[in-house]
């Protein structure tokens, strides 16, 4: 059953769409960039808003769609990158997430723990895109050749200028949103959102909990290696500084700002902050850092919602 | 074992670590009936219903229920075979409306597909049909308990486990919930085991009555005859010889 | 000798490992903060251990005067921010991250990013069986064995390790029994920061220092004290480093970093599974 609460997501993504029209050049090209990081912020609102699990590994998915639909298309030249690649990516960060959060909750394990898992979790992949140097190039970066989304040899988009990809990036965007949304508003939202408030009585119900939240962040780790995919096949380039532990925490304090309860706030404080991260670093970067860390600590105090809530009031 | 035993203990015990708060229960509960616990404060009542719940171990002994021993099934699983608890602090979702905390039960259950009728049914049931959209952390205490109670209704439990549902209420209270029981067990095939202390309310029920002293059977039988043994009260008010 | 050699390493780093977790055991253990700032400590306690070096003070005195920095630091923190967050556990997580995020920023600012290093007090190593010591090495695992002896004797045996003993096991009664839980629980904050602070210290000579130094033992300090069991200071952190230094220690040595890596973050998740209490805890709660 869809709700449409409000409309609000109309808006924002009528926004985006209208960009290109009214500003050409940079601003087309890097845009998707951002969008894609609003993707991102969404994976992890989807399971800290909902199911309470906070996760330092968001950028590990990232990393892992990003480095394999790049090795993809550099290995394996022959085979349809958009469609069978992207098929690829979602069921790799989607098994590795079940693989991980299954082993873990199985057992019971605290949720606090968890984070720390997937804080470790960064780290390896971290080091493992750090040290392949072989395949991925090492701290050098891979380089992704710019591919068109075909059919066969039937071209369904061309993909060479900046004009078609922002929209093909905007529209994905879009389809995820609206695919977390219902997921969010059905029995699995509702679920994980029991487990959030009263564990223990999901449990007394005959919920199996820990099956829940191992296919919630299964859902998470899918979106985000997605979102990594996009953002390598964009920027034809990947590095690791993508994978580790200090870009897996900016994502906690884009969707801190934007709204863990909130997947259009996650979505568009992802946006917002990446975009002003990136602007105010080239020109302060100790000092925008510092003022970051500043605001999120605020946020966590005494804005829990984040700007989505102060929205909404 | 009779058709209608429900659920069956033999030899049932439990110590924690020295401490033994059951010892070498043997106790049958037929299908329908309601079953009073009784007995003073550290007597081994909540001990008794966490093991029928699963949410401990039995250190010996068996719990047999419909006919199939359950010793080795976890919470998730009894819960699912229709094995339902009231905590005795109230466990409910208090970020939610009542008719959300409801629906998660429902959800739950086979009767999905009737979501509506069975929610309304559930609300006629608790007495919180005008309170639907209230948020449960603004409930009364009593109406808490009653959510909880509806909530074990929404999974279609079959055997409820209900601990201390009086507590915190007033007699207009207890007297609509000792209805709601008496309800539950006559027209909607339940069955119940219910501790308590509230002397009037177990009255009024009028059932089998259980009284457990130190972890020990104490004495059985129909609440006529218990309320008329000396020794119960006796060890109530600490005179036992 | 081969053998020797690698126990005599794994010994070394299983005690350093000990000792930058201690810090953040004492304090997750006692006062259930996670404290993802810990490795911040343990950076601000190395920067300014630099500092005081700078300046011509003793050695020895230099790691106490980062000692009691970083616990001034803590304290403000737990005063100002922490102390109104122990009931939500997610959030001190999150709090104390932000506590890193800011004070790593801020040593950048204040030191500079560049690597900065400090020479060991003591230089030079010794020979045991033929195999080569660094003495500095050697001299910070005795105090680290010498710490968690004197730490054990006043947990088990001094009324102060009695009553911290009751906080651990319920605050309720503690608090009933004359406790003074604020102060109590600031105390307990101040003195793993103070721990951290002189951990950072005296494990700087050891490696470059650079702003995110002390992180290198953040994941690793907290696994040690999962696996080891919260609550049991001193065998667990012992237990723990010793399982997570060693495993490391051993693939780092037949393989490669991300390997010994990845097997420290298998084997913290195997011994998770199996106890979720952690190793020295029993598995039912």
């Amino acid at each position: 059953m869809f709700k449409y609460k409000k409309f609000n997501f109309i808006f924002i993504f009528a926004f985006l769409a209208l960009i290109p029209m009214i500003f050409k050049g940079y601003t087309v090209f890097i845009l998707p960039q951002y969008i894609l990081f609003g993707v991102l912020a969404m994976s992890l609102a989807f399971i800290w808003g909902n199911a309470g699990i906070l996760s330092f590994g968001q950028a590990s998915f990232f990393a892992i769609g990003g480095y394999t639909f790049g090795l993809l298309i550099k290995f394996f030249p022959g085979i349809n990158h958009f469609f069978l690649g992207s098929l690829i990516v979602i069921s790799l960060g989607f098994v590795v997430a079940v693989i991980i959060s299954y082993f873990l909750f199985s057992a019971g394990v605290k949720a606090t723990y968890f984070v720390l898992a997937t804080l470790a979790l960064s780290i390896l992949t971290e080091q493992l895109a750090v040290t392949k140097s072989t395949l991925t190039g090492g701290w050098n970066g891979l380089f992704v050749d710019r591919v068109n989304v075909k059919i066969g040899d039937f071209i369904l988009l061309e993909l060479s200028g900046d004009f078609n990809f922002f929209y093909l990036i905007l529209f994905i965007s879009f389809i995820t949103y609206l695919i977390l949304n219902y997921l969010e508003n059905n029995k699995i939202g509702k679920v994980l959102r029991g487990i959030r408030e009263n564990e223990n009585r999901m449990l007394a119900m005959g919920y199996k909990t820990s099956f829940y939240k191992t296919v919630a962040f299964g859902v998470s780790g899918s979106v985000a290696a997605l979102a990594g995919a996009l953002y390598a096949a964009h920027a034809n380039f990947i590095s690791p500084s993508i994978a580790g532990v200090l870009f897996s925490t900016e994502v906690v304090v884009w969707v801190a700002i934007g709204g863990r309860y909130s997947l259009l706030g996650a979505f568009t404080g992802g946006i917002i902050v990446s975009f002003l991260s990136n602007y105010l670093s080239t020109i302060t970067p100790q000092y925008w850092q510092l003022f970051l860390g500043i605001i999120f600590i605020i946020t966590i105090i005494f804005f829990k919602d984040g700007l989505a809530g102060i929205f909404k009031k | 074992m009779e058709d209608n035993t429900l659920l069956e203990v033999f030899n049932l015990t439990k110590s924690f670590e020295g401490f033994v708060a059951n010892e070498d229960l043997n106790l049958k509960f037929k299908k329908n009936e309601i079953n009073c616990i009784i007995g003073p404060n550290g007597a081994g009542k909540t001990t008794f219903i966490s093991l029928i719940s699963g949410h401990i171990q039995p250190t010996k002994g068996t719990i047999v229920y419909k006919k199939k021993k359950i010793n080795n099934l976890d919470v998730v699983t009894r819960a699912k075979l229709g094995i339902a608890r009231k905590f005795q602090t109230p466990s409910v979702f208090s970020n939610l409306t009542v008719l959300e905390n409801l629906e998660l039960a429902i959800l739950n259950s086979d009767k999905q597909a009737n979501l509506k009728e069975v929610l309304d049914e559930i609300l006629n049931l608790i007495k919180l049909s005008q309170e639907k959209h209230t948020l449960s952390q603004n409930l009364s205490h009593g109406q808490r308990q009653w959510l909880e109670i509806g909530l074990l209704l929404g999974i279609d439990a079959e055997l409820l486990l209900i601990d201390e549902p009086t507590s915190g209420m007033t007699d207009f209270e207890t007297a609509a919930t000792s209805k709601l029981i008496k309800d539950l067990v006559k027209n909607y095939n339940k069955t119940v085991i219910i501790i308590e202390h509230d002397i009037a309310f177990i009255k009024d029920l009028n059932s089998n009555i259980i009284v457990l002293h130190l972890g020990r059977l104490f004495a059985t039988g129909p609440y006529e005859e218990i309320s008329k043994n000396e020794n119960v009260k006796d060890i109530y008010l600490g005179n036992e010889k | 000798m081969e053998f020797i050699g690698i126990s005599i390493d794994v010994f070394l780093i299983t005690s350093t490992l000990a000792l930058a977790a201690f810090g953040l055991a004492i304090v997750y253990g006692l006062v259930g903060v996670i404290n993802m700032g810990h490795g911040a400590m343990l950076t601000l306690g190395a920067y300014l251990t630099w500092y005081f070096i700078s300046l011509n003070i003793p050695f020895f005195l230099c790691i106490i005067f980062s000692g009691i920095g970083v616990a001034l630091v803590g304290i403000t923190l737990e005063h100002f921010i922490i102390r109104k967050f122990y009931h939500r556990p997610f959030d001190t997580l999150l709090l104390t991250w932000a506590f890193f995020l800011i004070t790593t920023e801020v040593i950048k600012i204040i030191f500079g990013t560049d690597f900065k290093n400090i020479e060991a007090p003591i230089s030079g190593a010794f020979e045991v069986f033929g195999i080569n010591i660094p003495a500095y090495r050697f001299l910070v695992c005795l105090f680290t064995i010498f710490l968690i002896t004197i730490s054990n004797i006043i947990f088990l045996k001094t009324n102060l390790g009695i009553k911290i003993r009751a906080l651990i096991q319920n605050k309720e009664v503690a608090g009933l029994m004359g406790l003074d839980i604020n102060l109590t629980y600031k105390a307990v904050f101040g003195f793993g920061s103070f721990m951290a602070g002189i951990a950072g210290g005296l494990i700087a000579p050891m490696l470059s220092i650079d702003p995110y130094i002390g992180n290198i033992y953040l994941v690793r300090s907290f696994f040690v004290v999962i696996v080891g069991g919260v609550g049991n200071l001193l065998s667990g952190t012992v237990v723990g480093s010793f399982l997570i230094g060693g495993t490391e220690t051993l693939f780092a040595i037949f393989s490669d970093q991300v390997v010994s890596q990845a097997s420290v973050f298998l084997l913290a998740i195997i011994l998770l599974r199996l106890r979720p209490n952690g190793i020295m805890n029993k598995k039912d709660v």
